[in-house]
């Protein structure tokens, strides 16, 4: 792929172009790859910004959390309690949160078709509701680290999550915009695997395997032009990177005070590693934290988690604020879809898509505002209606990239998220 | 002639039988053309009128040998039989390689492995043990039951019968999740993943509508997994009543189907169904009787669709030449249409008349002259079949050949040897006893390690067609990992040991090439192996090491050509 940007004049009529064309947002228009691309290069150039997304897999109960109904039907044992947001009551679970949600936003108007664990994960964190033909969209992550991680600091993408579950999150992956945008991963506050050699194994001996290595590779590729070749020989280079920045996953450089405040739980020190990388200026910062799937034993079951989630969740707000990294992260807070309102017979709450909630915040987004609302008893949308698509071009707005624009697949352009989405204004600042 | 016209008998029958000869010369130089080639004359055939042949860009006997065994094994050529092949003069030795190899036990193993991956795509072990499956697969392939018998028997089974228990796996490790089959019953055996068809018609594929993916549903949605306590386990049980219905999420009609595969036949329920239903009362639990039982006439018309034995070969293409015919091989349709129609129209008909034999039909696909072809061509013609992708090992090829290259697996199979030794000397052997041969035995024994290896390297889900992408993490243990350096660690009988042993220096380098890479070193390589040896001289295990480390994560060995 070629990295030369066109002349200036060019890319501005370009631009003019495609703003006035109807047909660029269909997606079907062959636009010449390297025209588009150099378009995004443009739009968020040297933008420093990154993302932190907070992911509760198997889906967070709304009305455990951002949006309580108690003494109502489907309200459930816990209480309300108010919170740093005037207007705003979250759940009792939520007691720390609660003092720091004004950095955030909180929307109650999500609604998005899909109720199962595997398709609505894809839809929130690629921004499509399917895969295109032949393939599955890249993750939120990948486009990111593509698009803002250039010249920073890699691994661009990190996950961070239990082993246990390993598979649930290589759900999607970097799809066409290939390995060097994958993830890499640590598991249960570790640093990711295969980091570093064993000591009797010496960068000596390290450069001597890579030098004979690559003799070996040129004569082979000479013969064989490939980009499945090509791919695995940069594979390296991306890993090489990682190994330069294993510093970065060393928990043991922060303070003990710092481990306190976090807790000392998998997800509590799983916190403090995620401030750390963003801190380091990684692109994206994927935090997981499981499993939220509650059929069995709800209200035990949230206890238990927000008990995790809370304290460590309100320590990283405050400090991400008073490091001044708010103002340039984008921080998502949210699962593949809410809970239902009735509670089943092993007292759990099942999918539940129609109606729930997410919070946001950070760059880009208007801190300490209420967006979407749902009826009394908390079974529908009556107001701010929010899909997912929604959603993406809200977050792709808020880090100042056009999510109308393409990536390519080859020579097929590709807009960053379903264009029938709209970015929720009235939170963009 | 001065007999005039008295001939003897004898020279009319000289005669008679000169003109018969010369008739049936005459008629077999004419029915000649009409004599059937070989399938894979007949591949060659059709697709050299759009490639063009040149001898020039046949793949040199190193390259073959390495291809074959690697598509035929899932194993590199051990050092041996490179030696062998290449300095072999027979004119015919790539015909006869490739007979070996489909007879050896490892294309066994292989064929097994590949077999369980179409099946069951990495699904857990639910309500089938490892082992019963394992054991069902290899009956399977040493008998070389062909596909449409195989695909009967696990369609047809509903795991009451311990004889055929593990075949029910299909069903029993789905849940008998009529979504799940529907699904996997289209994209395995009918190359058609229709998944997106079950709330509408297919949103982009017009040929995918909605009633294709309930006319197969209704083969299946009367089955349920029926937990039988008295047996203590689980089987495939059915109703004998129910209706397939379905309503479009886009427009809202609703339709109803009788059992169908796509625009096969419809295979309706009996007129007196509803009368059998009523005259078998049925007692409760596992003695239910069902009168009439729509999946049993799954294979049926699975099998005489079709698209059955078109997917099969295009399978069997795919996992030989890198790509299928159609690809992706689960989207075989009207807008994704085949690479070279004419050619995947005959190899389902050939497939079929060789009653769906997998080893019978792999071997006309790799003795064809294209498959022969090297991966080091320059061909200007815009038919991609013309070029032999090179392509990633599978992650099953990469450990198991790792493992064969770093004589880890001789290592393993010297112990288990004398171990057996050992304890058949301490009993005398029983008549009719199992054979388990020490290959089996060392091969159990590294799969859990291999495993691991197998996991890094699969970046699908359990249940989704196998993928192998290639990722970061992968690049970070082939660097940093110790499960390779473990296996190249010298150790009695593995290859580090031997080279150890080994005055000549040209004969290790030698060595490391043709076991490692699976052919000679030119004097380059020569020079640049010597040169890191004699950075240490008094000990060249580590040196050889890294020699081992960088010749096993180099882009050559990652990847088939």
């Amino acid at each position: 792929m070629s990295d030369s940007i066109p002349i200036a004049e060019h890319t501005l009529s370009r631009r003019a172009m495609l703003r006035t064309t109807a047909l660029a947002s269909a997606g079907l228009l062959a636009l010449p790859r390297l025209m588009s691309q150099s378009l995004l290069a443009d739009q968020v150039k040297s933008s420093g910004k990154r993302v932190l997304l907070i992911f509760q897999h198997g889906g967070l109960s709304q009305f455990e959390s951002w949006d309580p109904k108690p003494n109502t039907e489907f309200g459930g044992p816990f209480a309300a309690i108010s919170s740093s947001l005037p207007g705003l009551a979250v759940s009792e679970l939520l007691p720390q949160t609660s003092k720091q949600v004004h950095h955030l936003s909180i929307l109650r108007g999500l609604s998005t078709e899909d109720a199962l664990h595997d398709s609505a994960r894809v839809r929130m964190i690629t921004g499509w509701s399917q895969g295109f033909f032949g393939g599955k969209y890249p993750s939120f992550g990948a486009v990111c680290g593509k698009l803002l991680g250039a010249g920073r600091t890699q691994p661009a993408y990190v996950k961070l999550t239990d082993r246990a579950h390993w598979h649930l999150s290589s759900l999607v992956d970097a799809s066409y915009l290939g390995p060097e945008f994958a993830p890499v991963v640590s598991f249960d506050e570790s640093p990711p695997d295969y980091l570093s050699s064993s000591p009797d194994h010496d960068d000596s001996r390290a450069a001597r395997i890579e030098a004979l290595k690559n003799r070996l590779n040129q004569r082979f590729r000479q013969g064989h032009p490939s980009t499945d070749a090509d791919a695995f020989e940069r594979s390296f280079e991306t890993a090489r990177q990682a190994m330069q920045q294993r510093s970065m996953f060393d928990l043991s450089r922060e303070s003990e005070t710092d481990k306190a405040r976090y807790g000392s739980h998998a997800f509590g020190q799983r916190c403090l590693l995620a401030r750390r990388l963003l801190e380091h200026d990684c692109t994206f910062v994927k935090l997981n934290h499981v499993n939220y799937d509650s059929h069995f034993e709800n209200f035990d079951n949230h206890l238990r988690l927000l008990g995790e989630f809370d304290r460590p969740f309100a320590t990283l707000l405050e400090d991400l604020s008073q490091r001044g990294l708010l103002e340039t992260t984008l921080v998502i807070i949210m699962g593949e879809f809410g809970r239902t309102p009735k509670v089943n017979s092993s007292i759990g709450r099942d999918h539940w898509a129609k109606s729930w909630s997410m919070a946001v915040g950070g760059c880009g987004i208007k801190p300490g505002l209420m967006y979407g609302k749902t009826n009394d008893n908390g079974t529908e949308v009556v107001d701010g209606q929010v899909t997912a698509f929604d959603l993406f071009h809200t977050f792709y707005r808020a880090l100042g990239i056009d999510p109308t624009s393409h990536l390519f697949n080859g020579d097929q352009p590709l807009t960053l998220t379903e264009t029938s989405g709209k970015p929720i204004k009235e939170i963009l600042t | 002639m001065t007999s005039g016209h008295s001939i003897s008998t004898f020279s009319r029958i000289r005669v008679v039988l000169v003109c018969a000869f010369v008739a049936s010369f005459n008629l077999s130089f004419v029915k000649g053309a009409d004599l059937p080639l070989p399938l894979h004359q007949e591949i060659d055939r059709l697709v050299a009128k759009h490639i063009g042949r040149s001898e020039s860009n046949i793949a040199d006997d190193a390259q073959f040998l390495r291809r074959v065994s690697l598509d035929l094994t899932g194993l590199i050529p051990t050092a041996a039989d490179v030696r062998d092949f290449c300095h072999n003069p027979s004119t015919n030795k790539r015909a006869l390689a490739i007979e070996r190899l489909l007879a050896s036990p490892e294309c066994t193993r292989h064929t097994q492995r590949v077999i369980d991956g179409w099946l069951m795509r990495r699904r857990p072990n639910r309500n089938v043990t490892s082992d019963e499956w394992k054991t069902y697969l290899r009956q399977t392939v040493l008998a070389n039951k062909h596909w449409d018998q195989l695909t009967t028997e696990i369609l047809k089974s509903d795991g009451t019968d311990p004889a055929t228990r593990a075949a029910a796996r299909f069903f029993l490790d789905r849940e008998c999740n009529t979504d799940d089959l529907v699904r996997d019953i289209g994209a395995i055996f009918l190359g058609r993943d229709i998944r997106c068809a079950q709330c509408h018609d297919h949103p982009i594929v017009p040929d995918f509508k909605q009633a294709d993916y309930f006319g197969i549903a209704a083969f299946v949605d009367r089955s349920f997994l029926l937990d039988d306590k008295q047996k203590q386990l689980k089987v495939v049980a059915e109703k004998a009543d129910g209706v397939t219905a379905f309503t479009s999420a886009l427009t809202q009609v609703r339709g109803v189907t009788a059992p169908k595969i796509f625009d096969g036949p419809f295979f309706p329920d009996p007129v007196s169904l509803t009368e059998q239903i009523a005259d078998a009362l049925r007692p409760e639990g596992s003695q239910r009787t069902n009168p009439y039982s729509r999946r049993a006439l799954l294979p049926i018309a699975i099998v005489s669709h079709p698209a059955f034995g078109r997917t099969l070969a295009n399978r069997l293409w795919a996992m030989v030449f890198g790509r299928g015919i159609v690809d992706p091989i689960d989207q075989d349709h009207g807008d994704n249409p085949p690479l070279h129609p004419e050619l995947l129209d005959l190899l389902s008909v050939r497939i079929a008349e060789m009653h769906y034999d997998l080893k019978a039909f792999l071997r006309e696909l790799v003795l064809t002259d294209l498959y022969a072809r090297s991966t080091i061509e320059r061909v200007e013609s815009k038919q991609a079949l013309a070029v032999l992708p090179v392509r990633k090992l599978t992650p099953e090829q990469l450990a198991w050949s790792w493992l064969r290259a770093t004589g880890q697996w001789d290592a393993e199979l010297r112990l288990v040897q004398s171990e057996m030794q050992i304890a058949d000397a301490q009993r005398p052997s029983v008549v009719n006893e199992p054979e388990t041969t020490p290959e089996d035995v060392t091969c159990d024994r590294l799969t859990a390690e291999a495993e691991k290896v197998v996991l890094i390297f699969t970046t699908s889900l359990a249940g989704e067609p196998t993928r192998s992408d290639t990722t970061t993490e992968q690049a970070l243990f082939l660097l940093n990992g110790e499960t390779l350096r473990k296996w190249i660690a010298s150790r009695p009988g593995n290859l580090l040991d031997r080279l150890m042993k080994s005055e000549s220096e040209d004969q290790v380098v030698d060595e490391l090439f043709v076991s490692l890479l699976s052919r000679q070193p030119d004097s380059q390589e020569m020079a640049w192996i010597r040169e890191v040896l004699a950075q240490s001289p008094s000990n060249r295990e580590v040196p050889l090491s890294d020699v081992m480390e960088a010749l096993l994560t180099s882009t050559e060995f990652r990847f088939n050509h």
